[in-house]
């Protein structure tokens, strides 16, 4: 029970971790722009395809991280020049529809490089050592890409919310999500910070996307859908738009999302005797063991009763500087 | 210091100057005066890079302006407090400051925010408070402070006095005062005409996008039409 307990916990914090590191992104480019960037699952998609290319070709591992970084920012720089400035500042329907074309794009430009390198449309991810296998603490053994994505997503995160807070560049993003003319009219050039918050958050989809593939073992270009929805979820729980909103609705659908599987079955798991007979059928009706196949359903209409009852997310109505 | 030479500005097919010319000397005060949408903010947003000119030239120091980018204009020194203060709410008091002096080098900006804090003592003492939550006087003196962060050797303000009580709008135009003497150039958009016409050097009436009057400011106060359309006598 114990183990199984810590094991969950490990999940929780792994999955919050990704989801983490999605949401702020998604974030950043919401508090300054208004866009919703769908694509940005297919950032990370697309990031975990340079990991495995430059795996496949021999790359040692902080080669591989290293230009898998390199190559998203690019991506992300791109996509930030060529789709989304000429039509800055217009509907967000406008801004919204074409990041679903530039998804489109990355996922059937994806599909056309592994077809043109005559790999299948579903690889194995070649998931380099350290974030294979799994630890042992005591009794209980953990995936080692989850600690070590629990760990690298807590580290990250600080160092953007330092760089966010201590900076003028992080400042500057927060600025120009706050009153873009007025953050202009101070001098700020808002595309080289419109820029950077590209690159940043395509950078920390990047690791996302490492992180995902190792986990996975197999990627396909359309994997970043369900990434990027549960990104919008956790930013949307946090109140959207603010960056500590966002780190903290992903930790809380990390949980979220763990306690079906958790509770799904529990009367099984605990040790004979630990409760009375009637207790125990009771346990097993309310969470039968199936219950952690209804997992997206239950984080689904968690999300709609947020919408219902406080659609300025868990820190809505406390204003501090997370607005970017 | 600062020319403008026939400029024209449109929102669509909205003609909001319809060719104007201004001149602001080195060491002028220069007050912009007019009615409601006649066109005031645009003059001031074609000069700070907010806005395209259609057609004209704005000079700033002998160079051609029209064209250039707001981080260039502030750059060359010409630093713009908009109108209705717009300071960055989610932002202390300090990170505001901070960020007026984003085009200056990280190692003054520091004793440029003391010099700040100087002039507006009751700045000082709110450094760590959200520009949101400061009343509506502090808030025009952050906007201020935070425009002169950049050093600027032209001062663009847009009625600094708007929606400020009595005593507030007599502070204001005291720190005004203490620029000018400081040798500040600056350009005032203003519409309390009685105090602004009784610190600026010169002034303009701009009617419906184009200058209509011009002249010393203690000539535009006699001034029948001035008088009645804006003097209230
Ligand atoms: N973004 C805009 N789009 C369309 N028209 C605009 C826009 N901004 C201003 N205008 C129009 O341009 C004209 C001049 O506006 P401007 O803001 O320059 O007036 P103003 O002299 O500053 O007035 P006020 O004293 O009320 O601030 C007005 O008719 C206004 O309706
Ligand atoms: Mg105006």
């Amino acid at each position: 029970m114990d183990v199984y307990l810590i094991q969950q916990i490990v999940n929780a914090l792994s999955a919050g971790s990704l989801y983490a590191l999605m949401a702020v992104g998604l974030a950043l480019i919401f508090g300054i722009l208004r866009l919703i960037n769908f694509a940005h699952g297919d950032v990370m998609m697309v990031a975990a395809y340079i990991a495995a290319f430059s795996l496949f070709a021999g790359l040692p591992l902080p080669v591989a991280i290293v230009t898998m970084i390199a190559g998203t920012v690019l991506i992300g720089l791109a996509m930030e020049r060529i789709a989304y400035r000429p039509i800055r500042g217009g509907p967000e329907v406008a801004m919204l529809l074409t990041s679903f074309a530039v998804g489109q794009i990355l996922q059937n430009g994806t599909l056309l490089v592994t077809r043109l390198a005559s790999q299948p449309v579903q690889i194995a991810f070649p998931t380099p050592d350290v974030l294979s296998g799994v630890v042992a603490i005591g009794a209980v053994t953990i995936p080692r890409v989850n600690v070590i994505g629990f760990g690298s997503g807590v580290i990250i995160l600080a160092g953007v919310m330092l760089f966010l807070t201590r900076t003028r560049t992080g400042l500057s993003m927060h600025a120009a999500a706050d009153d873009l003319p007025a953050a202009q009219l101070v001098g700020i050039r808002v595309n080289w910070v419109v820029a950077a918050a590209f690159a940043l958050s395509a950078a920390l989809a990047s690791v996302a996307g490492l992180l995902y593939a190792s986990q996975a073992g197999q990627i396909n270009p359309f994997l970043g859908f369900s990434p990027v929805l549960k990104a919008f979820i956790a930013a949307v729980i946090g109140g959207f738009g603010s960056i500590s909103g966002a780190v903290v609705g992903a930790y809380a659908l990390g949980f979220l999302e763990v306690i079906p599987t958790a509770l799904g079955g529990i009367a099984d798991i605990l040790p004979p005797g630990a409760v009375s007979p009637e207790i125990h059928d009771l346990l097993a009706t309310v969470f039968p063991s199936a219950l952690g196949s209804y997992r997206d359903a239950i984080v689904f209409v968690f999300l709609i009763l947020m919408l219902l009852f406080r659609p300025n997310g868990i820190l809505g109505g406390r204003a501090r500087e997370d607005t970017p | 210091m600062l020319e403008l030479t026939g400029v024209h500005v449109a929102y669509g097919n909205i003609r909001a100057l319809q060719g104007i010319s201004i001149r602001v000397g080195a060491g002028e005060l220069v007050a912009l005066i007019g009615s409601n949408g006649a066109g005031k903010s645009t003059t001031l947003k074609a000069i700070s890079g907010l806005l395209r000119p259609s057609a004209g030239r704005i000079e700033f120091e002998g160079r051609d302006i029209s064209r250039a980018s707001t981080d260039v204009i502030v750059g060359l020194g010409i630093s713009h407090c908009p109108e209705g203060r717009r300071v960055f709410g989610r932002l202390t008091v300090r990170e505001n400051l901070l960020l007026g002096g984003i085009t200056r080098p990280i190692a003054e900006v520091r004793s440029d925010i003391e010099r700040v804090t100087t002039l507006f003592p009751r700045l000082g003492e709110r450094m760590t408070q959200l520009g949101g939550t400061l009343s509506g006087g502090e808030q025009q003196m952050l906007a201020i402070g935070r425009a002169l962060m950049s050093r600027p050797r032209l001062l663009i303000l847009d009625e600094p006095s708007l929606g400020l009580a009595p005593m507030m709008v007599e502070r204001i135009f005291e720190v005004i005062d203490d620029l000018k003497r400081g040798g500040l150039t600056m350009l005032l958009v203003e519409q309390n005409v009685h105090h602004a016409l009784d610190s600026a050097d010169r002034a303009y009436v701009l009617e419906s996008g184009l200058i209509t009057l011009e002249g010393p400011a203690d000539v535009l106060r006699r001034n029948p039409q001035v008088e009645h359309s804006y003097l209230g006598r």
